[in-house]
């Protein structure tokens, strides 16, 4: 599993990947993560959380209590335009990130 | 996703599991937790999990919250943990990278420098209150008489501070005297006060007491600090003692203390005085009551809430009524109130003003210049910012990182720049030609470090919030360095901006160094090389009358025309450039007028060899003899301005003129002569009517002598002027001994700190400018280094590639010259009307000349990176990226 540090190092860039296509909940982001990562990454309450609300307050996520027939009611998350193009800046930077990492500390010959 | 609802009490106990494990979360969180766990725990037992194995995934997690993460610390926590580490990150970025760090802290030193020394000349000469209570309230009070401002009359001032406005007022006059210590005799300078002038400037005595009214006629004195420590080793048994002073005896009353002076301000000129005795004027005798006798400098102090208008106002009030009622002499005289700073100060305004306009643009230049380079840095440590963003470092990390490594060296660039300052403002107010007035307010403490401060936190501000990386700014300074096809990148903007206000500010110092080559190109109208002269006072106890002190005058000049080398000698109660003037009224026989309505001219009476002392042209008649002393009838000669302005295409030669009153035959004086005019006032002064008298039909006690000798180096000369006076009488005064060189570079010493001022921003500015240019091209041409190689390798001649990169720079340069022409042609109308010799037309060619040489220089600065660039190697350029 991906340590517990790069894992809070690429939080936000994962909760809004995961939101680009589509408006989800807390746990169904943590899901679609798991799932997406093949069970390599998975978060805790304690990392989700505190990230979606701090992703929330900086106007990145907007959050909205939404209560469907049948079902509890369940706060779901959307990605704003800011969220957007913080997404791009970020995966800019991952890009230069990883491809640094390759080059300087060969990870493809591992 | 198939998910069924878990039970209501299942999620209750989750919640207040939830709720126990994060204390501090809020309910919407904690809500938004428990569903969260409700859901997985349902999921889980949806999997075949037994509940105890499910509630253990759920303790587990929740057990994650206490310990808190990172950022979930207070915002204070967050915002001041790892200082140090990044103070030594920045630390070592600064040291890494010593270009940078130096450029910055190089340009910083220029802005910095330049701003805090002007500021500190402006603060210390303008806002430092001067050394007296209530110093803003203290004004000084000119009689003005057809435009030209003077001391005022006693019976005059006395009227004036006697209006509601002030709250106190005195009246203050200089003079210089002989002081006896042991066998020494010291030139000592003296103010004659009112008792009131002690209060008003708020002197306390170290030693003894000040003078009170009962001290009138009484001969006491108190003597400076400077003078009781120099002249008696600060004796503590001063008091009592006798003091001879110019043949008189005066008992000292008290010591003021260290620092303690008032700096006599004289109309129109300012004379600093160091003053070393304070004795009490005279009680005013009937013939200083009188309204023509103005010798005063009047002091007053304006009532609480009074603003100098008011003031005005009410004095303005007065004027006219000692018009109406004193017409002979009061009817055009009106009087001016000036704050005593701005009378101390005021000729230095001007000078600061532009050299304050001139700093600002110097440091916006430095400015733009600093966030290209900033900018360029980002783009570099590009790469190493994305990493530790991506690592989790958020941008207030990042920012904060980038605030301690600007800190450091911008702090750096600000210690350096104050360190410049302080060189420059300590040599411009040691030098003599600068002739600063309040030298002691000039100094570097704290309201100078809180500029600097100010200045750095600008500095450092702006380069911490430029934007950081994939930012428009960013990519805007991308794509201006590919400007070539269309797009006016940032850098380019910055660049251009830099060469216009480089351009604005060139021309306007050519300007003004223009107007100072013309203002010594004015024929002051005598000849000052080679001629010396001094001041020299004969004093009543020693000359009581007329006669005496002719001989006294005349023995001088004897003893100054038979030393070798001496070639004209002459005295007279003014000189040109000296500050000294004393004005007249003159009228033309059978033609009277008014007396307000008559013509105002300049007097001085003066020995028959003042005139070729001076190398003075005669244009009419003759100059005064010696046989004019014996004749009974008073004998003038006037100045071409007077000519022309009294008999206009006549022959004054022969004509009768009343100067003064007109009342008295002896103010009925025959014109004998007409010589060149001079530039009295100051070089840049059109020539003002004047009228000479001879010495011996009018007398007073204190002369100028001029010697000159066409051979002699000055500086001898004026020995012998000291030699000459000494050998008839070695206790008279001799003061204000300066070559006529020296009268005329301090006349031009406003303008000359002007240009030196404007000339120092400019050059500072236009190499800026120049720096920017080249590092703008230099960093296009590494940017491009891959596309220049596929060029090449394509079969471009380096030729073709050279082109391209100058093409490039050269718009920029271009661009800016012509924005900085429009700029130029503001600054050069701005000081059209406040700098002498700075005409209309010129604009016209200095404007386009300085911005061909601008551009010319500009185009230079970029050919050397595009040589780099034509000649670099395709192959090894494409490898590089």
């Amino acid at each position: 599993m991906v340590p517990p540090e790069m894992r809070k190092g690429s939080a936000e860039v994962l909760i809004l990947g995961t939101l680009e296509a589509q408006p989800r909940h807390g746990y169904d982001i943590a899901r679609s993560i798991e799932a997406e990562s093949r069970g390599q990454i998975v978060f805790n309450t304690a990392t989700l959380y505190p990230t979606l609300h701090r992703l929330e307050r900086r106007g990145l996520v907007v959050g909205r209590w939404v209560e469907k027939a049948g079902e509890r009611r369940r706060r779901f998350y959307r990605i704003t335009p800011a969220g957007r193009a913080v997404l791009k800046d970020h995966r800019r930077s991952w890009r230069v990130f990883v491809e640094t990492l390759a080059r300087v500390a060969r990870i493809h010959e591992a | 996703m198939a998910m069924s609802n878990p039970p209501t009490d299942n999620r209750a106990r989750l919640r207040a599991a939830a709720r126990r494990a994060m204390p501090s979360a809020t309910d919407e969180m904690v809500d938004e937790v428990a569903e969260h766990l409700a859901i997985r725990w349902q999921v889980m037992r949806d999997q075949g999990a037994a509940p105890e194995d499910a509630d253990r995934q759920v303790l587990e997690d929740l057990a994650a919250w206490r310990t808190p993460p990172s950022h979930t610390a207070p915002l204070l926590r967050r915002l001041t943990a790892g200082w140090s580490g990044e103070l030594r990150h920045a630390w070592r970025l600064a040291t890494r990278r010593p270009a940078f760090s130096i450029g910055t802290i190089v340009l910083t030193a220029i802005a910095v420098a330049s701003i805090v020394a002007t500021f500190a000349l402006a603060y210390g000469l303008f806002w430092r209150p001067l050394p007296y209570p209530s110093a803003d309230r203290l004004a000084v009070v000119w009689q003005v008489q057809q435009g030209e401002a003077g001391q005022v009359a006693l019976a005059d001032f006395r009227d004036i501070s006697g209006a509601a406005v002030f709250d106190a007022s005195t009246l203050i006059s200089g003079g210089r005297g002989s002081l006896r210590i042991g066998d020494r005799i010291e030139r000592v300078n003296l103010l004659e006060v009112d008792p009131s002038a002690f209060p008003l400037l708020g002197a306390r005595p170290q030693l003894g007491r000040l003078l009170a009214a009962d001290d009138v006629g009484r001969s006491t004195v108190l003597i400076s600090d400077r003078l009781w420590r120099s002249g008696f080793g600060a004796d503590p048994d001063i008091l009592g003692r006798p003091l001879w002073v110019s043949g008189r005896t005066y008992t000292v009353a008290g010591v003021l203390p260290s620092g303690f002076d008032f700096e006599l301000p004289v109309a129109g000129v300012f004379v600093r005085e160091r003053h070393d005795l304070w004795t009490l004027a005279a009680p005013p005798s009937a013939s200083t009551l009188r309204r023509e006798f103005q010798g005063y400098e009047g002091l007053v102090r304006l009532g609480h809430g009074v603003s100098l208008l008011q003031a005005q106002s009410a004095v303005d009030a007065i004027g006219r009524r000692l018009a109406a009622d004193y017409p002979s002499t009061n009817a055009d005289r009106m009087f001016r109130v000036v704050r005593l700073q701005d009378e101390v100060v005021g000729r230095m305004r001007q000078p600061l003003l532009l050299g304050g306009i001139a700093a600002l643009v110097t440091l916006l230049i430095a400015l733009a210049n600093l966030v290209t380079l900033a900018a360029a840095r980002l783009s570099e440590r590009d790469g190493e910012l994305a990493v530790r963003q991506a690592l989790g470092a958020g941008t207030l990390r990042v920012r904060r990182q980038l605030l301690m490594e600007y800190t450091l060296t911008v702090a750096a660039g600000t210690l350096a720049g104050l360190g410049m300052a302080r060189w420059v403002v300590v040599r411009l107010v040691g030098s003599e030609a600068a002739h600063l007035p309040r030298p002691d307010a000039i100094r570097f403490d704290w309201p100078v470090l809180v500029a600097s401060t100010i200045v750095a936190g600008l500095f450092v501000l702006v380069l911490t919030s430029m934007p950081l990386r994939a930012s428009a700014f960013h990519d805007a300074l991308r794509r201006g360095s590919r400007a070539s096809r269309g797009g006016l990148g940032a850098r380019r903007a910055l660049i251009a901006t830099q060469v216009a206000l480089a351009l604005a500010l060139s021309a306007g110092s050519a300007l003004i160094g223009l107007g100072l080559v013309r203002l010594h190109a004015i024929d002051p109208g005598f000849v000052t090389s080679g001629t010396a002269t001094a001041r020299v006072s004969a004093y009543a106890a020693q000359y009581p009358g007329r006669e005496d002190v002719q001989r006294f005058i005349a023995a001088i000049g004897g003893e100054l025309r038979a030393l070798p080398g001496v070639a004209h000698v002459g005295a007279g109660s003014s000189l040109p450039l000296s500050g000294q003037e004393t004005g007249t009224s003159v009228m033309a026989e059978g033609r009277p007028v008014d007396p307000a309505a008559r013509l105002q001219a300049g007097w001085a009476f003066v020995t028959p060899g003042y005139f070729d002392a001076l190398g003075v042209s005669l244009r009419r008649g003759r100059l005064f003899s010696e046989a004019d002393e014996q004749r009974a009838v008073h004998v003038s000669i006037v100045n071409e301005a007077l000519a022309r302005e009294m008999f206009p295409g006549e022959d004054p030669i022969g004509r009768r003129i009343a100067v003064g009153g007109g009342d008295a035959d002896d103010d009925w004086h025959e014109i004998v002569g007409v010589v060149a005019d001079m530039r009295h006032r100051a070089l840049a002064a059109p020539p003002l009517p004047r009228v000479y008298d001879l010495f011996g039909q009018h007398w007073g006690r204190t002369m100028f002598l001029v010697a000159r000798a066409p051979q002699a180096a000055p500086p001898p000369l004026m020995t012998t002027i000291r030699r000459a006076v000494a050998s008839v009488d070695p206790e008279a005064p001799v003061f204000e001994a300066a070559t006529l060189d020296e009268l005329v570079a301090r006349s031009a010493a406003p303008h000359r700190l002007t240009t030196a001022i404007a000339a120092g921003l400019a050059l500072t500015g236009l190499l800026l400018a120049l720096a920017g240019v080249y590092a703008m091209t230099a960093m296009a041409v590494s940017e491009r280094r891959h596309e220049m190689g596929v060029r090449a390798a394509l079969g471009a001649a380096p030729l073709d590639v050279f082109w391209l990169v100058l093409r490039e720079s050269t718009g920029t340069v271009a661009l800016g010259g012509f924005v900085g022409m429009a700029g130029a042609v503001a600054a050069s109308l701005l000081l059209r009307s406040r700098v002498f010799g700075v005409a209309g037309s010129d604009i016209a060619w200095v404007v386009p000349l300085t911005a061909a040489a601008l551009i010319g220089v500009g185009v230079v600065a970029s050919v050397l990176p595009a040589r780099q660039a034509a000649a670099a190697d395709p192959l090894a350029s494409i490898r590089t990226d």
